[in-house]
């Protein structure tokens, strides 16, 4: 009898051993198998290859689970089963999550916003930092990471700035009534064919736009490689101004005519 | 101005709206300075009194942003006839190439610098553009000759007013004169958004008029966003 025993507790070590050394051996694998995918140099997105990586070292370390509780004498039929019956309860349980993980998969694959693109989600803009399976976050042009669940960036209007590689810049300038607007027109186009990085198709468009209380509104509208969006904004700003300036074409502050008429008592 | 130079003290070649500054700070290194529109930049090179820097003529390549293409906007539009081909003989302005042996190390460009959009913003293509007015003022030393063969397979009359080369395939040829010549490009116009550019690497010059020929390959691109 006591021999029985020990027979049957050295099967068990033994068995036991196995099934830890199964687990090691697919954890092992699959870190050598996740190493290898991140270095591999394939084309695809960096963020894709992370989950990937992480995806299969998951699943390598799921298998060699079963693999120890079949060893150890686990019935895994009957706990694919239950696991099958307890997946439906945790689906239902943690719905929301799920909904990110697919959310975030979707993402993966459509590839509608990948790390380094300049973004903006409702009133947030940055730069993506990570795309994860549960959410993505975005490093603010002021510094701070805001991390949006992948659900909620599958439903909001995603403006992906990285995609275009070119955008039209839209500036509007207000000259006087007592101005040449055609020779303000001439001004404006020569400075603008004059910038490198203004494009010459589409070419620009000029547009007297409305005729405002105190000034003519002139609405300019020209393409600009993307990258280079903000810096030529900002210098043909100020060319546009001390272009006019030059040119005695004013650019008037809000103003009222006010009449008084004499002999009233 | 297309030469080997080798810099003991400083050099400055001057051109028409940039000029370049070769300045020697020791016995092993090369400051080149470049000034374009306004613009200063600046760059040290390990290159030894004994080695020359090399002046070559170069493809149109962008200066502030990067280009793979070139567009090419006709001075008029030209209408095929179904089914028939023409040569179009064009001006092209040329970039200056500093070299150190093969190496291209910079390019300043020779002329007015201007760019385009061809095809829509998320898919399209960002191109150096040249028009009658880049080309008017661009000195005429730096402009090179560029035969462009035109066929139409169409059933329909089509109007050709631009074409889009890919940079890569564009050589360009110095002749001992000092004239500039590029290789041939040819256009097949299959529908308009439909029409395959192509640039071949072989040349009719003969080889002892060519002083110099910059590096390409046959490459094609198929304008696909209309003509």
């Amino acid at each position: 009898m006591p021999l029985t025993i020990i027979a049957d507790s050295l099967e068990l070590l033994i068995r036991i051993s196995i099934a830890l050394i199964a687990i090691v051996i697919s954890y092992y694998l699959g870190g050598l198998l996740s190493n290898y995918v991140r270095k591999t140099k394939v084309r695809a997105a960096p963020e894709v290859i992370y989950n990937l990586a992480r995806a299969i070292k998951l699943v390598f370390l799921f298998i060699g689970f079963l693999v120890a509780l079949s060893v150890v004498g686990v019935e895994i039929s009957g706990l694919l089963i239950a696991a099958g019956f307890a997946g439906i309860v945790v689906g239902l349980a943690t719905q929301q999550t799920l909904s990110q993980v697919f959310a975030g998969l979707s993402m993966l694959v459509e590839g509608r916003v990948r790390v380094g693109d300049s973004v903006r989600v409702g009133d947030d803009w940055g730069v993506v930092e990570a795309v994860g399976i549960m959410s993505t976050q975005i490093r603010l042009w002021s510094g701070e990471v805001v991390t949006i669940p992948n659900s909620d960036l599958m439903s909001s209007k995603i403006y992906n700035y990285s995609k275009l590689i070119a955008r039209r810049v839209e500036i509007s300038v207000g000259i006087s009534y007592r101005s040449d607007v055609s020779r303000a027109l001439n001004v404006i186009r020569t400075l603008l064919e004059d910038k490198e990085l203004v494009l010459a198709e589409p070419p620009p468009t000029l547009i007297v736009d409305s005729l405002d209380e105190y000034a003519v509104k002139i609405r300019i509208l020209f393409w600009v490689p993307s990258q280079e969006f903000w810096t030529v904004r900002r210098e043909i700003l100020r060319e546009i101004k001390e272009a006019l300036e030059a040119n005695g074409i004013e650019i008037p502050f809000p103003q009222r005519v006010v009449w008084l008429q004499k002999g009233i008592s | 101005m297309f030469e080997d130079l080798k810099v003991i003290d400083e050099v400055r070649i001057d051109l028409t709206s940039s000029s370049v500054v070769f300045k020697r700070i020791d016995s092993k290194h090369l400051k080149i300075t470049k000034f374009v529109n306004s613009l200063v930049s600046s760059k040290i090179v390990n290159l030894s009194v004994e080695e020359a820097v090399s002046l070559r003529p170069i493809p149109p390549l962008g200066n502030m942003t990067n280009v793979n293409y070139l567009m090419v906007r006709f001075p008029e539009p030209i209408t095929l006839l179904p089914k028939s081909s023409t040569y179009l003989n064009l001006k092209v302005p040329t970039n200056l190439g500093v070299f150190v042996g093969d190496t291209l190390i910079d390019s300043i460009p020779l002329g007015r610098v201007k760019y385009a959009l061809y095809g829509p913003s998320d898919l399209g293509d960002l191109c150096r553009y040249v028009d009658e007015k880049v080309v008017n003022s661009t000195p005429k030393e730096f402009l090179g000759d560029m035969s462009v063969n035109i066929t139409s397979a169409y059933d329909s009359s089509l109007n050709l007013s631009r074409v889009v080369i890919p940079i890569e395939g564009m050589m360009v040829l110095l002749l001992h004169d000092g004239q500039i010549k590029f290789n041939e490009v040819s256009v097949r116009c299959l529908s308009p958004q439909h029409v395959e550019v192509f640039t071949k690497i072989k040349t009719s010059l003969p080889p002892n008029e060519v002083r110099y020929s910059s590096k390409a390959r046959e490459s094609s691109y198929i304008m696909k966003f209309g003509v």
